[in-house]
C-alpha cells in the first residue's frame, strides 16, 4: 500500500510476570541478578522491540498505524484475553527494513500492501496458509485471487482492506463526469489548483494509467520517460505537494480543488466532516491498494495469529477496519458489505461500498481500478528521483 | 594620575593576570567542571555526527542497510541537480528570514533592552517566549489556516472586492513559517545582548552630544553585536533545516534539503543517501555559525575578545 502514515504509537510495555520462588524481598544477590538480566536484555537489541516480543498473552503486530486500536482490536482482545501489540510503520520500505532487521520472532503478524507481503513470502518469512481455515467462501471472489496473495500456488495472505487511488475532487466545483479522465488535470480551471501527493508511487502510478499503460508499474524506459514529459506538462497548475494531513487540509481549506493518486480512504473521512470532497476512478483506471494479513514464520504464536486473522477476515472485524478512525477503506467479506449496508448505510456511500448503486467493486469489476505493483522494469530511486524533479521548480 | 593610584592599578592588574593564569592552568577542579560539558558534546553530539557520517558510507540491499565503505552516495546525491536545487532554496530561506527576524527584532529589541523596568522587560520577554510553549506543527498547521484560500486574510481580501492571493504552498508561506519560529528566539537574544550593553557608553555619547541614531548606531549596535550575530545564526540554522514550514505550509513549494533527507527514506528506504544530505546540511551549518561566532567575538581592531 502506499498511503503516507507518519504516526507512530508507542509500543505498549507489558511487565514480565515472576517466578513465583523468587523471594519477594529486594537482596543485593537478587539486584545483582537484576542488573546483569537487564545488562543482557539492553545488548540483545533494541528495547522496545525486546519487549514487544510476543508471548503467551499477546500478539505483535506489525501494521500500519491506526490498526491496532480499541476500536478496532478491542472485541478480539477482550473475547480471547490477549493484547495486540503494535508496531507500526509508515510505509511498506519501512516495514520491510524493521522484519528484515529484528530479531526472529519478534512479530507474529505482518500487515501490509500486497506487493510488499509478496516480496516477505519470496524471502521465506512468511508461513503458509491454509485457505480453509479462514472464511475465503465469504469472500467476494476478486479478493480469493488477488494477486501477490500467494506464491506458487501457495497462499500467505489474507486480505483484509482495500481501496484505490484515483482523482480526489471538489464537488461543489466539478462533477463526477468532470472526474472521467485524467485529462481534467490539463483543465484550465485547475492552474494553480492542482495539488499533488507528495509521494511518488501513487501519483505516477496514475499518470502511466493515463499513458495507457496496461500495468502502470510495469513500464520500459521510454514509457516512463513519457509518463514524466505528461507530469510535467501539468506542472504549471501544481499548487502543493502533500504529505497525509497536507492533502486533507488542502482539499477541506479549498487550496486544491484535485488531487490525483487520493481515493474514498481519504475523502470519505473528509465526507464524514462535512466537506464536500468526493473520490472516483477516472476510466483510464485507477490503481488499487490492498492490505491483507499474514503470520511471521517465526512466530511461537501462530494458533492466536490464525485467530486473530479470522477475526479480521470475519463480518466483526471488518466493519471495524472500515469504518476506523484513522482512514477508511472498503472490505472483502461479503457478508460485511452486506452488514455495513444495513447497519450504516452512510459509512458504506463514504467508501463507495453501497449495494444498490455503483460502488467500488463495479469499478474493480469494470477494469477501472488497476492492480498496483512496486516498479518492476526500474528500481524504485530512478522512480522517486524522477519524482524529485517533477518537485524541482523550473 | 597619582602614582598611588597606579599602584593600585598594577596590583589588580597583577591579581588579574594571575587569576588569568590559574584559569588556564589544568587542574582536577577545572576537569571536573568541564567533564559534564564535555561528556554532553561527545554522547549527543560527536557520537551521532560520527555514525551518521559511517551511514553515510553504507549500501542499500533489499531496503536494508548494510555495512560498507563507499563514496558512491555522496557522488551520486552530490551529482543531482534537485539537491543543488534544494540547497539553494534552504540557503534562500534561511538567509531571507534571519535578515527578516534580525530587522523586525531590532526596533523591538532595542525598547525592551533599554527599558529601565525590569518588570516591564520581564512581561514583555514572557509574552515573546510564549509561542514555545506550543507545539510549532500546530501553530504551522494554524498558519496555513490563516494564510490559505478560507483564511480571515484571503476572506477579507475577497470581502473588499479583491482577489485572494496564494500564501500558502509557496515561498512566502514557508518564510512566514520559518519567521514564526525564529522571531521569538531573535527577539530574545537581541533583547539579552542590548540589555547587557553598559549604560555609562550610552550617556557618555549623549553627553557629547551624539543624537540617538548615531548612539545606537555607534555605540548599542557595535557593543550588542555578539548578541545581534548569534540571533542572525541561530535564526538562519533553525529556518535552513525546518522541515515543518515547507511541507505544512509551503507544502514543498519549492522542495528543500529536509524535504529531500525524507524522500530519501521513503522512496526505498534510503538512509545512507540521507545521511548525506543531512552531514551536506550540518556541515555548511557548522561551518556558517563558526565563523558567524569567530567574526562576533572579534574586536574591530583584529583582537579576539
Amino acid at each position: 500500500m502506499d498511503k503516507d502514515r507518519s504516526s507512530r504509537t508507542e509500543v505498549n510495555i507489558t511487565p514480565v510476570s515472576t517466578d513465583g520462588d523468587t523471594p519477594a524481598g529486594p537482596t543485593r544477590r537478587n539486584f545483582l541478578k537484576g542488573a546483569i538480566a537487564t545488562g543482557i536484555a539492553a545488548s540483545v537489541g533494541p528495547w522496545p522491540l525486546t519487549y514487544a516480543r510476543g508471548t503467551e498473552q499477546s500478539l505483535t503486530w506489525l501494521a500500519y498505524p491506526g490498526h491496532a486500536t480499541e476500536e478496532v482490536v478491542g472485541a478480539f482482545q477482550k473475547e480471547f484475553g490477549v493484547e495486540i501489540k503494535s508496531q507500526e510503520f509508515s510505509a511498506g520500505e519501512r516495514m520491510l527494513a524493521l522484519i528484515n532487521s529484528s530479531p526472529p520472532g519478534t512479530f507474529d503478524l505482518v500487515m501490509a500492501g500486497t506487493p510488499y507481503i509478496n516480496i516477505l513470502a519470496q524471502q521465506g518469512m512468511l508461513e503458509p496458509l491454509n485457505a480453509s481455515d479462514y472464511p475465503m467462501e465469504d469472500f467476494y471472489k476478486e479478493f480469493r485471487e488477488w494477486p501477490g496473495l500467494s506464491l506458487k500456488g501457495t497462499p500467505y495472505s489474507i486480505p483484509t482492506t482495500w481501496g484505490y487511488n484515483g482523482l480526489a475532487y471538489n464537488s461543489d466545483l466539478y462533477t463526477q463526469e468532470d472526474m472521467d479522465s485524467y485529462s481534467i488535470m490539463w483543465d484550465e480551471r485547475l492552474v494553480g489548483r492542482l495539488g499533488m501527493r507528495d509521494w511518488y508511487l501513487p501519483v505516477m502510478g496514475v499518470f502511466s494509467a493515463y499513458q495507457g499503460n496496461k500495468n502502470p508499474y510495469d513500464i520500459s524506459d521510454s514509457e516512463l520517460d513519457a509518463v514524466v514529459d505528461s507530469m510535467n506538462e501539468v506542472a504549471g497548475s501544481v499548487t502543493g505537494f502533500y504529505g497525509f494531513s497536507g492533502v486533507f487540509s488542502a482539499l477541506a481549506d479549498g487550496t486544491a480543488h484535485v488531487i490525483p493518486g487520493c481515493g474514498d480512504w481519504i475523502t470519505g473521512l473528509l465526507q464524514r466532516d462535512g466537506h464536500p470532497i468526493r473520490s472516483f476512478a477516472p476510466k483510464e483506471g485507477a490503481i488499487s491498494w490492498m492490505e491483507s494479513n499474514s503470520i511471521v514464520g517465526k512466530s511461537q504464536n501462530k494458533k492466536l495469529a490464525k485467530d486473530f486473522i479470522r477475526y479480521l477476515s470475519s463480518p466483526e472485524g471488518q466493519i471495524r477496519t472500515i469504518v476506523k478512525s484513522s482512514y477508511m477503506a472498503a472490505g472483502v467479506n461479503r457478508k460485511a458489505w452486506e452488514r455495513l449496508n444495513e447497519e450504516m448505510p452512510k459509512e458504506a456511500e463514504m467508501v463507495s461500498m453501497k449495494l444498490d448503486s455503483y460502488n467500488i467493486l463495479d469499478m474493480l469489476r469494470e477494469g477501472r481500478i488497476k492492480y498496483r505493483t512496486l516498479p518492476k522494469q526500474q528500481s524504485m530511486q530512478v522512480w522517486q528521483e524522477a519524482y524529485s524533479r517533477f518537485q524541482k521548480p523550473t | 594620575m597619582s602614582t598611588k593610584s597606579m599602584k593600585v592599578g598594577e596590583k589588580i592588574a597583577a591579581i588579574q593576570t594571575a587569576m588569568m593564569k590559574k584559569m588556564r592552568r589544568v587542574s582536577p577542579f577545572s576537569i571536573a567542571m568541564s567533564t559534564p560539558m564535555l561528556g554532553y558534546q561527545v554522547i549527543f553530539f560527536l557520537i551521532p555526527v560520527c555514525y551518521i557520517f559511517l551511514l553515510s558510507l553504507y549500501r542499500v540491499e533489499f531496503f536494508a542497510t548494510v555495512p560498507a565503505f563507499t563514496a558512491e552516495n555522496w557522488i551520486h546525491i552530490w551529482s543531482q541537480d534537485y539537491f543543488w536545487s534544494a540547497f539553494g532554496y534552504s540557503v534562500l530561506i534561511g538567509t531571507v528570514t534571519a535578515i527578516l527576524s534580525s530587522v523586525i527584532s531590532l526596533p523591538i529589541a532595542l525598547y525592551l533592552g533599554l527599558s529601565q523596568s525590569f518588570l516591564w522587560r520581564f512581561l514583555c520577554l514572557g509574552i515573546v517566549i510564549a509561542p514555545f510553549f506550543t507545539n510549532f506543527v500546530i501553530r504551522a498547521h494554524t498558519w496555513r489556516g490563516i494564510l490559505g484560500e478560507s483564511g480571515p486574510i484571503n476572506t477579507l481580501i475577497r470581502y473588499v472586492g479583491g482577489q485572494s492571493i496564494q500564501l500558502v504552498d509557496s515561498l512566502v508561506g514557508t518564510i512566514i513559517g520559518t519567521l514564526s519560529l525564529s522571531l521569538p528566539l531573535v527577539l530574545l537574544l537581541q533583547t539579552l545582548s542590548i540589555s547587557a550593553v553598559d549604560r555609562t557608553l550610552i550617556s557618555a555619547g549623549l553627553n557629547l552630544n551624539a543624537r540617538p541614531v548615531q548612539a545606537i548606531f555607534h555605540i548599542i549596535l557595535p557593543a550588542a553585536r555578539v548578541g545581534l550575530a548569534l540571533g542572525f545564526a541561530f535564526s538562519f540554522v533553525l529556518s535552513f533545516g525546518d522541515f515543518i514550514s515547507p511541507t505544512i505550509i509551503g507544502a514543498s513549494r519549492p522542495p528543500v534539503l529536509s524535504t529531500l533527507l525524507v524522500e530519501q527514506i521513503r522512496g526505498g528506504n534510503h538512509w545512507p543517501r540521507a545521511s548525506v544530505v543531512a552531514v551536506s546540511m550540518f556541515t555548511f551549518l557548522f561551518t556558517l555559525v563558526l565563523a558567524t561566532i569567530l567574526w562576533a567575538y572579534k574586536e574591530p581592531g583584529g583582537e579576539k575578545k
